[in-house]
């Protein structure tokens, strides 16, 4: 199969770029050191402290209850916002308040309407730090696997939303960070594109195991796609609870038939519940 | 946007009720009801136009050269300045309240003032001229660029795009859908201005300085045949400024409802 011969290949690469010597591979991709973030005179803490890890190739997902401080944490984690006390380290080095070193897919695919679908996925990779031939090769070469090569050369108004958010997902997988943000991607699609984006994102992901931080309302959406799940409290957010998922990879949609799938979902369930609880009693 | 027949369509009411109107002008002037040598009826107009056709032409390309040059100079200045205002950090608070203070002064009024500063020559006629254009590109290109999508900046940012290349990728390009709306302000403008900047004198060339001459040699025929082509003339730039909107911006969604 000449997708996964490629992504091989790439991620190999990727390997091969980091320092050698030092205990590389035992180094977390992303460390987030006891963040705490305030806004405004009155002093109004939005993240409590906040402490976790993601493994190199590892899937996490952040849950929480909705204003629970997901954006300002991933602001802080992009380096656009620094946090009052705390430190973001990226791939062994410290990063806090520093831009460029993750690549992002927000929940709008966020594509500029001046630029060609295949001109969008070059300028995201020229900024990620590729040079011009190597990323427009890349944006032809990928826009054509994943079936959307005959859109390479459109604006983005025609493309449909799940179709947006596939090279939106490219465009963040290309680039050259060994870090990816997915803020809550397929928040703004109907629930049938949204299952068939989840499995598509799937099918990709496990052929090219980066690491990846991903924001998500959907319990659901955690379950089948992660290794680890943070449920987050609101106001401040702090960890309630961290949940590895044990079902094996690949992952299909019998994911939904395991026995162990409703519990788990009942137990995030409760502690987002109690995690409200938390927030209004303050 | 309107395809050709969109285009008739919405063109062909404005054209009937015109000739309606030149139509009962023609007739009021026919028998009598209107003075000829205030209001002269559309044929003798046309006839003495066709008349001094070559003069005509003459003038007409004089403010043709003052509108360009003034249009083209205060665009430009306008575009340099709004960027400089948005990249250079805190001299947009400075600057900003005074080029909007600065629209209180009616520039006609510095005619006279650049006269004395730079003769009557073509110079401070050309500067009158820009400095009208200046304002509606300047202010339609700062709002451009300080009003980008929050969604898409975020996003940029996110992945660490540097200022420099946000201004040229981002803002710029936003920028540009807001400038053609200064533009085409600018451009109405300047044939108003260049008219004007004709009438303060120093010239003998020009519609404006051949409009004065026939209005004081009570010509009407001759001062209506300008003013129709100074009509003609706004609504050539602006035109073409539509059109080349259109080119520029062919990435945009075509708009499905009619106005």
């Amino acid at each position: 199969m000449p997708v996964s011969e490629t992504m091989e290949r790439e991620a190999g690469q990727r390997d091969a770029k980091q320092p050698s010597g030092t205990n590389g591979s035992a180094v977390p991709t992303l460390e987030v050191k006891g963040v705490r973030k305030s806004f405004g005179k009155a002093a109004k803490e939005v993240l409590g402290g906040l402490s976790f890890t993601v493994a190199e190739g590892e899937f996490v997902s952040i849950i929480g209850p909705s204003g629970s401080g997901k954006t300002t944490l991933f602001g802080v984690i992009g380096g656009l916002e620094e946090p009052s006390e705390g430190q973001i380290w990226i791939d062994g080095k410290e990063t806090t308040a520093t831009r460029g070193h993750i690549s992002y897919m927000p929940q709008q695919p966020s594509l500029l309407p001046w630029r060609t679908v295949a001109g969008n996925i070059e300028l995201s990779l020229q900024i990620a730090g590729l040079d011009k031939p190597e990323a427009k090769a890349k944006a032809a070469e990928w826009l054509e696997r994943i079936g959307l090569g005959e859109y390479a050369r459109s604006y983005p108004h025609v493309l449909s939303g799940g179709m947006g958010q596939r090279v939106s997902f490219l465009r963040a997988l290309l680039a050259p960070q060994s870090l990816m943000l997915l803020d809550e991607p397929f928040g703004a699609l109907d629930a049938l594109t949204r299952v068939q984006m989840q499995q598509w994102l799937m099918s990709i992901w496990e052929q090219n195991r980066r690491s990846v931080l991903l924001v998500t309302h959907s319990i659901e959406e955690a379950l089948f796609l992660s290794d680890r799940i943070i449920v987050l409290s609101d106001s401040p957010a702090v960890v309630l609870k961290e949940i590895e998922v044990p079902f094996e990879r690949p992952r299909t949609d019998t994911v939904w038939e395991d026995a162990r799938f409703q519990p788990l979902k009942n137990e995030i369930y409760d502690l987002l519940q109690s995690g409200m609880k938390r927030g209004e009693r303050r | 946007m309107a395809g050709k027949r969109g285009l008739w369509a919405s063109l062909w009411p404005p054209i009937a009720v015109l000739s309606v109107i030149i139509v009962i002008w023609q007739a009021a002037a026919a028998l009598g009801y209107l003075d000829h040598w205030i209001i002269p009826s559309p044929v003798a107009i046309v006839q003495e136009a066709i008349e001094i056709w070559p003069r005509l032409m003459m003038h007409t390309g004089a403010t043709l050269r003052l509108m360009l040059l003034g249009f083209i100079g205060g665009t430009a200045a306008g575009f340099i300045i709004a960027a400089m205002l948005h990249l250079i950090p805190g001299v947009r608070r400075g600057l900003y309240p005074l080029l909007i203070l600065s629209q209180n002064v009616p520039v006609i009024v510095l005619g006279p003032i650049l006269a004395m500063m730079f003769g009557y020559g073509l110079l401070p006629r050309v500067l009158l001229v820009m400095m009208v254009c200046f304002f509606p590109v300047s202010l339609a290109m700062l709002n451009g660029l300080a009003n980008t999508d929050a969604v898409l900046r975020n996003y940029l940012q996110m992945i660490g795009i540097r200022k420099w290349r946000q201004f040229w990728q981002l803002e710029l390009p936003h920028a540009v859908i807001h400038l053609f709306s200064g533009l085409k302000i600018a451009a109405t403008y300047s044939v108003l201005s260049a008219v004007i900047a004709e009438w303060l004198g120093g010239t003998n060339k020009g519609l404006g300085s051949f409009m004065l001459l026939s209005s004081k040699g009570f010509m009407p025929e001759r001062v209506f045949a300008a003013t129709a082509i100074i009509v003609a003339l706004s609504l050539l730039v602006v035109g073409i400024i539509t059109w080349t909107e259109r080119l520029v911006v062919r990435w945009r969604p075509p708009v499905k409802e009619g106005r």
